[in-house]
This record gives C-alpha cells, sequence and structure tokens, in this order.
C-alpha cells in the first residue's frame, strides 16, 4: 500500500532554508495579523 | 480561464518544490503599486468627511495594501506568458521559474479573501465592498479581458488603480462621497497619459508580446493627441478640489505649478519631431507624472493633517 506513495523529494540544503524561511515568515505573518485583530477589537470596545 | 491557468513558461524546466524565497513572493504584490495605493487610500482617509481611530486607521490601509498586492500577484499569473516576452517583465518570479502559476494563484486567491474579509471586520462592509471590486476589476476585467482586447485597455482597467482613495473615504465615512470620487477622477485622467509615455518608449516590447497598447494600434501621432487630450482634462479637473473647498492654497499652488509642467511635456511629446525626441518626451512624462501625482496628493494630505489649510471660497 505505502508503495503508492510517491518519494518525497529531496531537497538542497538551500531549498531547505527557502522553505524554513518562509514557513517563518507565515508564522510571523499570522502573528501580525492576530495582534491586528486584537488591537481592533480592543479599540472598537473601548469606543 | 482553465487554459491560463495550466499555461507552464517552460514545459522542460525542473519541478519546483520548494517554492520561492519570501522576496519572490513580496515581488509578486507589486510593491511600487501598492506604495501608490497605500498612499492615495491615506489621503482618501484624510480628506474623508468624519474622523477614524488612527489604529483602525492603519488596520484598514494595510488590508487596502494586502488586497492590492493580491490583485498584482493574480494579474502576474495571468500575464505570465506575456510577462516572459517583454525584456521589462522578463525578471518577475513566475517567468523566471522561481515560483509556478499555481502557487502564485493560490497566493493571490488566499490574500484577495483575507484582506476583503479583514476590511469588512476592521472597518465596514462597503469598504470591504470596494475593495472586492476593485480586486476583480484589475484581476478579471482589466489583466484577462481587456488587456490584450483592445488599445482603451488602460483607460478603462485604470478605474482599477483609481478606487483606493474611494475605499479609503468608504472606510472613515461607511459610503461613498464626493472626496473619494474626485479623487478617483483625478487619478482616472492621470492614468494615460503616464501608461501611454511608457508605451511609446517601449513599442516594440507590448508589440512582441502582442499587447495592443495605444501605439501599436492607433499609431504614434495618435496616440501623442490623446497624450495631450488626457493631461487637459487631468489638469483642469485638479482644480475641482479647490471649487469645493476640499483643496486649499497649497494645493491650488501645486496643482497649478504642477499642471504646468504636465502640459510642457504633454506639448513636447505631441510636437516631438522623430523617434528619439519621442521617446526622450516620453520618459519624461512617464517620470513627471509620478512626481505630480505625488505632489498634488501631498499637498492635500498636508493640509487636512498638518493644519495648513488655508481655505479659499468655495464655489461647489
Amino acid at each position: 500500500m505505502s508503495d503508492n506513495f510517491p518519494t518525497p523529494p529531496r531537497l538542497t540544503p538551500e531549498e531547505e532554508r527557502i522553505r524554513r524561511r518562509r514557513s517563518m515568515a507565515i508564522a510571523l505573518a499570522l502573528v501580525v495579523l492576530a495582534v491586528i485583530f486584537y488591537a481592533v477589537s480592543m479599540v472598537k470596545t473601548i469606543r | 480561464m482553465s487554459a491560463a491557468f495550466d499555461k507552464t513558461v517552460d514545459a522542460n524546466a525542473p519541478a519546483i518544490v520548494t517554492g520561492g524565497d519570501i522576496g519572490d513572493y513580496f515581488q509578486l504584490l507589486k510593491p511600487r503599486v501598492m506604495s501608490l495605493v497605500i498612499f492615495t487610500a491615506l489621503v482618501g482617509i484624510v480628506v474623508a468627511p468624519g474622523t477614524i481611530h488612527p489604529v483602525i486607521a492603519a488596520a484598514s490601509l494595510l488590508a487596502i495594501a494586502i488586497g492590492a498586492g493580491a490583485s498584482g500577484a493574480l494579474n502576474m499569473w495571468y500575464d505570465a506568458d506575456i510577462d516572459a516576452i517583454m525584456t521589462r517583465t522578463a525578471k518577475r518570479p513566475i517567468p523566471a521559474g522561481r515560483i509556478t502559476p499555481h502557487e502564485a494563484f493560490s497566493f493571490g486567491m488566499v490574500l484577495s479573501a483575507g484582506s476583503v474579509l479583514a476590511l469588512g471586520v476592521f472597518a465596514n462592509w462597503v469598504a470591504a465592498g470596494l475593495l472586492a471590486f476593485t480586486i476583480f476589476f484589475y484581476a478579471v476585467v482589466y489583466s484577462m479581458w481587456l488587456k490584450r482586447l483592445t488599445p482603451q485597455n488602460i483607460v478603462i482597467g485604470g478605474a482599477a488603480g483609481a478606487f483606493p482613495p474611494m475605499i479609503g473615504e468608504a472606510v472613515v465615512t461607511g459610503q461613498i462621497g464626493w472626496a473619494g470620487f474626485v479623487l478617483f477622477t483625478i487619478i482616472f485622467l492621470w492614468t494615460p497619459p503616464h501608461f501611454w509615455a511608457l508605451a511609446m518608449v517601449k513599442a516594440e516590447d507590448y508589440k512582441r508580446a502582442g499587447v495592443p497598447m495605444m501605439p501599436n494600434v492607433a499609431g504614434d501621432l495618435s496616440t501623442r493627441r490623446q497624450i495631450m487630450a488626457y493631461t487637459v482634462a487631468l489638469v483642469l479637473f485638479a482644480f475641482v478640489p479647490v471649487a469645493m473647498g476640499m483643496g486649499g492654497v497649497a494645493y491650488l499652488v501645486v496643482t497649478t505649478f504642477g499642471g504646468a509642467g504636465m502640459l510642457g511635456i504633454a506639448w513636447r511629446i505631441l510636437k516631438a519631431g522623430d523617434e528619439a525626441a519621442s521617446a526622450k518626451a516620453g520618459m519624461q512624462m512617464f517620470g513627471f507624472s509620478i512626481l505630480y501625482l505625488f505632489a498634488v496628493f501631498s499637498a492635500l494630505l498636508a493640509e487636512h493633517s498638518l493644519g495648513l489649510m488655508w481655505a479659499l471660497p468655495k464655489l461647489l
């Protein structure tokens, strides 16, 4: 059964670095988004 | 649409398994266009009749900027085939093979939906609806439909670039008002001279890519006349904010001198004797028109946000 799955591509160190940086950027963007939503919610609640 | 979605720039290129670097995704957002969108939307927010909390204004501007960037990514996804042909755009992430068309499409769609929803939550749903319409207009009406169909592509498609001040006003007031409409019209009239000047210089590039820009279809002389016509309309219309009481003395001075500069270059384009003179004047128009729009909008920004408004009698 497991033979049906394609072998995952082997990444070069450079490709791994790019992928890691991209994952970190996505995580950071989500954190920033959460902070902005929180700030806007606070402002709207206080007003 | 599916044909465009499936198109690949180089069928023999190795499959990209990592996706692009962060810089490539940032490039997909067309940062220079995005900065103009942020600026004009900010002016829309500032001149709007009403007040808004700075946090909500900043968050809304971010959502508008991301929405503009998303439409840029969708444009690059759809135009990857012609971008690969034109020297000006051949190094963009998709034609250069650093990002696949599928990745760019997904990126654009996720950011489009996210930015519209975020603006709805941050500000109001009128502004969010306008942003959604702007993305649709740029990605579908301009990129997919008009760009390859008619030499009037950037006249009608230019409306997409003119919407941000209207969105800015809607962020504050929750509706579409005259201030936003006037700023929309200024950018709308500014777009043809700006892009046709570039198209005159890059005519061969557009011709090779099969994009029917005005110089290739109607000819050089007709384009030069139309640049002059739109410039006259722009310079005259730019006085409307003064008549409405939206622009004061500083705006009047900037728009008068800036308008004179625009008319001077348009005249030089119209009277250019040969191709070299025409190209030189075209590049001057391309550069100066950016400066003109920036100066005119900066004057409004300064008058409304720095207390520099010396108002003149209202005529409208």
